[in-house]
């Protein structure tokens, strides 16, 4: 029997994993207004990334020589890297064409783009329709606090996660570039005009939101042992979910959705007898709900269109 | 509320967040008069056209149109009991016709049913074709290139034949009251010219029309409004003749703000 | 004069006879390299044709003068294909399933094309109709002319309901609910035990009309035509219907409000157009029709299972629409045509076909946005 604490655990750990992709999801639509539907995919990617550069560092017998905690390092922020560095690509190729464009246009390509990049890995990584083993990044060792017995890994997990979500705060608040964020979320001209390059800003808070993808990406895969190329697509609706219950656009929110959405999903799944399979479907309902009663989210979305 | 009012506000307001875009305000208009709307930018000419036409709730206060109390009442109420306006930023359907946009001017007294349109097709059609051909009229009486070119895009036409797309449709909707916000904004002098003849056509043709307009160029409003209203900080702060208006210190003081005052101490 | 007109149709049906065989040969030939070339020959000869100007307007003007003709002609040869293809059941049903997609694109085309509403949902429309009709003929044996509006009512009232609340939203949420729907209609329909589960349902009986089973041969001018021509008559019946309803839907105030919907919601309501009941139309008139092709496929194939109705059905119906040409209904039906043939033909490809449609997606939204063939100005004359 699991115990509560466990289960709650456990809820916050998934949930800071979601956070860091609702977050992307809240920085484009803040930038930019618009849904990258292919952000859940830039998580997907992060986790395979860091499974090539751990075979190389096998094959290449690197992991002999060095202690691990530096490999891994070495790794995990090599992945983060190059995950930032496509999402930037993935805004030139797909996202910053449509720009005058209708909205639906965005959209479809980035769905489009999403299943280019989910298929892509099906088909041209070695034995892609099968799920990977992920590597071990992380002490798998458990201990008991009283009655509960926990997993080093997930508060390892845990751990990252906050560390990141503070770490970006205090980019969007304290830094420069966070600043010219800031100010082309409220209004692009005006920041264009103080001196702020729109287009460079705009690439900057791509690479940040697909980095906290990747490593989201690279969290998940060490919390499951496995990956597979589509937990992009789940992984990319639920962040996107997390956003707008709490509120696209909205920082806050996105923290606020990702713990809503983390929370309901595994009480609902440890509680409700048969309720496993269906824990996507609470999820969504979650959604929907918000949708219909409230969709602005929980703390509310950014402004309306000037009439 | 009074009767020979086709248009009256109570205690109008509207916040955004910590802003007051409208406060407390009380404004009326007669059939058939032509009533000019000037202010500061921000000053809530628009958000008030906004809030009559339906696109935003007031928080307080109420709207009587026609008789009827219609606050808070959704746009496509609000114009199908005969409000119409145009936009400041020129809201036209980019990727229709002409004549599309004026026939959807007619939507609100002719909105087909899936029924009809399945069934009774032969009937919507007709009901098209007269409708097409009224809409080729209101142009025409503008302008008869609009009228000849009625299959062009809208989107390859200069601001002013822009202006007078949206003036047809919305007169195509036969209205009681028409706002016009900004009708001579982005245009040259020689097309501003053009567009108070058209609003003296309008005024011909639709003698009992009443007409809000907002603009910033005052000779629009010299030529063509009776009474003229001045709005700032959502507030009323003037209301008379265009002379009377033009002269008032308040007035001017909004619109200089405090530079006069310095340049006159 | 009596003989410019007999020159005139005479080349007509010359080049509309040419294009069928261009069709045909397309349809019988299997080795690839040919494939290729007839495909690569008609890009060709297209791309010629819209670019030379004087080619291009004789055409049109061949075709405007002489319409009736040259419909009757293409009718004919759409009804006589069955007949050409008689030895090949498998030909014939890969036209069925042209049609049956051009079904399900049609009905898409009033959300995605004319009023811009992005719904990834239609899988899950079909799926409904397809369950819908195959649980009651199952369980209940009910017939299948029965089936056929009940099932294409019971995806409208989904559409419906599900149109309901999420219309107020935007359309990025409105992608994002479809997308769950679809989703959560795959997991139901995968986990509940009266479903099937992911074995789904089987042994779907074939229809008849009086007395003649779907299943039997057709005899038509002594020929024997499989029994897959049966269901290729029957979608070209649906079609028909829905290219009827399309048609009437877009030449009427309800298909131009949906333009106006797309073009500016705020100015769409500032001309007395309901917006939000406007868009719950376009949502239950598409979830009606694929509901229709949903009952039809179930019958067709005697067994569904959720597979059939996963997330990138509707990814593969919105390639058709933007394909096609959005808010052109000829068009729609000429992208979901060409995108059920060709990837056919390229049996050997056939894991790479998803991603190779969103290649496609991707590359037209870039180039071509409007679609091969886009939405022409209204007359109303």
């Amino acid at each position: 029997m699991v115990h509560f604490l466990e289960v709650l655990f456990i809820a916050l750990m998934l949930s800071s994993t979601y956070i860091l992709i609702a977050v992307g999801f809240t920085l484009f639509f803040g930038a930019i207004d618009i849904v990258q539907f292919a952000h859940g995919d830039v998580a997907m990617l992060g986790a395979f990334i860091s499974i090539i550069f751990y075979g190389l560092v096998e094959v290449s017998g690197i992991s002999n020589i060095l202690p691990p905690w530096i490999w891994i390092l070495v790794i995990i922020i090599g992945s983060l890297l190059i995950t930032g560095a496509l999402g930037v690509v993935f805004e030139r190729v797909v996202v910053k064409p449509f720009r005058r464009s209708p909205l639906l246009m965005v959209l479809v390509a980035t769905v489009a783009l999403g299943i280019i990049v989910r298929e892509s890995v099906r088909l041209f990584y070695p034995e892609g329709s099968n799920p990977q083993v992920f590597p071990v990044f992380f002490p798998q060792a458990g201990f008991r606090i009283g009655p509960l017995y926990f997993k080093a890994e997930h508060f390892i997990i845990l751990a990252i996660s906050i560390f990141l979500i503070f770490g970006l705060m205090i980019f969007i608040n304290k830094t420069k570039m966070g600043l010219a964020i800031r100010a082309i979320s409220q209004n692009r001209e005006a920041a264009s005009l103080m001196g702020i390059n729109p287009d460079i800003t705009i690439m900057a808070t791509f690479f940040t939101g697909s980095l906290l993808a990747g490593i989201a990406g690279v969290l998940i895969g060490s919390y499951y042992d496995v990956v597979k190329f589509d937990i992009g697509l789940m992984g990319g609706i639920k962040g996107f979910s997390a956003a707008v219950v709490g509120g696209l656009g909205n920082f806050q929110g996105a923290i606020l959705g990702g713990l809503t959405l983390g929370v309901v999903e595994t009480f609902a799944s440890a509680y409700i007898p048969g309720g496993m399979p269906y824990k996507d479907v609470f999820a969504f309902i979650i959604v929907i709900f918000f949708l219909v009663f409230r969709p602005s989210g929980l703390l509310g979305e950014r402004a309306f269109e000037k009439v | 509320m009074e009767n020979n009012f086709i248009l009256q506000t109570r205690n109008l307001t509207i916040h955004f967040g910590g802003l007051c875009a409208v406060d407390s305000l009380n404004f009326k208009v007669r059939s058939g008069e032509i009533r000019g709307l000037i202010g500061p930018n921000g000053s809530g000419k628009t958000t008030f056209f906004n809030i009559i036409s339906g696109i935003y709730k007031p928080q307080e206060g109420e709207v009587w149109f026609n008789g009827k109390n219609i606050t808070g009442k959704r746009a496509f109420e609000i114009t199908r009991k005969g409000i119409a306006r145009t936009f400041q930023n020129n809201r036209l359907f980019w990727q229709l016709s002409i004549l599309d946009n004026v026939m959807l001017g007619m939507y609100s007294h002719q909105h087909a049913r899936l029924f009809d349109v399945l069934l009774r097709y032969g009937k919507i059609r007709k009901e098209l074709k007269d409708n097409a051909e009224k809409a080729v009229e209101i142009l025409s009486y503008f302008s008869p290139e609009l009228s000849d070119l009625h299959s062009r895009l809208v989107s390859d036409l200069s601001q002013g034949d822009r202006r007078r797309v949206e003036i047809c449709r919305a007169l195509a909707s036969d209205p009681k009251l028409l706002l016009l916000d900004e009708p001579s904004a982005g245009m040259s002098p020689e097309e501003t010219e053009k567009l108070m003849d058209d609003i003296g056509k309008v005024t011909e043709k639709y003698p009992d029309l009443s007409i809000i307009i907002i603009e910033h160029d005052m000779m629009v409003i010299e030529r063509i409004a009776q009474q003229v209203i001045v709005f700032n900080y959502g507030k009323k702060i003037a209301e008379g003749s265009y002379s009377e208006v033009v002269t008032n210190p308040e007035v001017l003081e909004a619109y200089l703000g405090e530079e006069l005052e310095d340049a006159e101490s | 004069m009596v003989k410019k007109h007999f020159g005139d149709i005479g080349l007509l049906f010359l080049l509309q006879t040419v294009f069928f065989g261009l069709i045909m040969v397309f349809l019988i030939v299997e080795k690839i390299v040919l494939v290729l070339s007839v495909i690569f020959g008609t890009i060709f000869i297209s791309f010629l044709i819209v670019k030379l100007k004087p080619v291009n307007q004789f055409l049109q003007s061949l075709f405007n003068k002489y319409k009736k003709v040259a419909l009757c002609w293409g009718v004919l040869f759409i009804l006589v294909l069955p007949l050409l293809l008689h030895e090949s059941p498998y030909l014939i049903h890969m036209l069925f399933m042209a049609g049956l997609y051009a079904v399900l694109a049609i009905g898409l085309d009033f959300q995605v094309g004319s009023t811009h509403l992005v719904n990834f949902a239609t899988a899950a429309d079909y799926g409904i109709g397809a369950y819908t009709a195959a649980l009651l003929a199952v369980n209940f044996g009910w017939s299948f002319w029965v089936l056929l509006p009940l099932s294409g009512l019971a995806a409208a009232l989904f559409g419906f309901l599900l149109g309901l609340p999420t219309m107020k939203t935007k359309t990025y949420y409105l992608s994002l609910v479809t997308i769950a729907v679809g989703l959560i209609i795959y997991l139901l329909l995968n986990n509940l035990s009266w479903t099937g589960g992911p074995n789904g349902i089987a042994g779907i009986p074939l229809p008849s009309i009086g007395g003649f089973s779907f299943g039997s041969v057709l005899n038509i001018f002594g020929l024997e035509l499989p029994f897959q021509a049966n269901f290729y008559y029957l979608i070209l019946a649906i079609l028909l219907v829905e290219f009827i309803v399309a048609r009437r839907l877009y030449n009427s105030l309800i298909g131009l409000s949906w333009n106006a919907i797309r073009d500016d919601e705020i100015a769409a309501q500032c001309q007395g157009i309901n917006v939000t009941s406007s868009k719950i139309m376009a949502f239950y008139t598409n979830a009606f029709f694929d509901g229709l092709a949903g009952a039809i496929y179930a019958f067709s194939v005697g067994f569904i299972s959720p597979e059939n109705f996963a997330f990138m059905l509707s990814v593969i119906v919105i390639t058709m629409v933007i394909i096609g040409g959005m808010g052109n209904t000829t068009g729609v039906i000429f992208g979901a045509t060409i995108m059920t043939l060709i990837p056919e033909k390229f049996q050997v490809v056939q894991s790479y076909r998803l991603w190779l449609f969103a290649i496609v997606i991707l590359v037209m939204l870039l180039v071509r946005p409007k679609g091969l063939f886009p939405q022409k100005i209204r007359q109303y004359s």
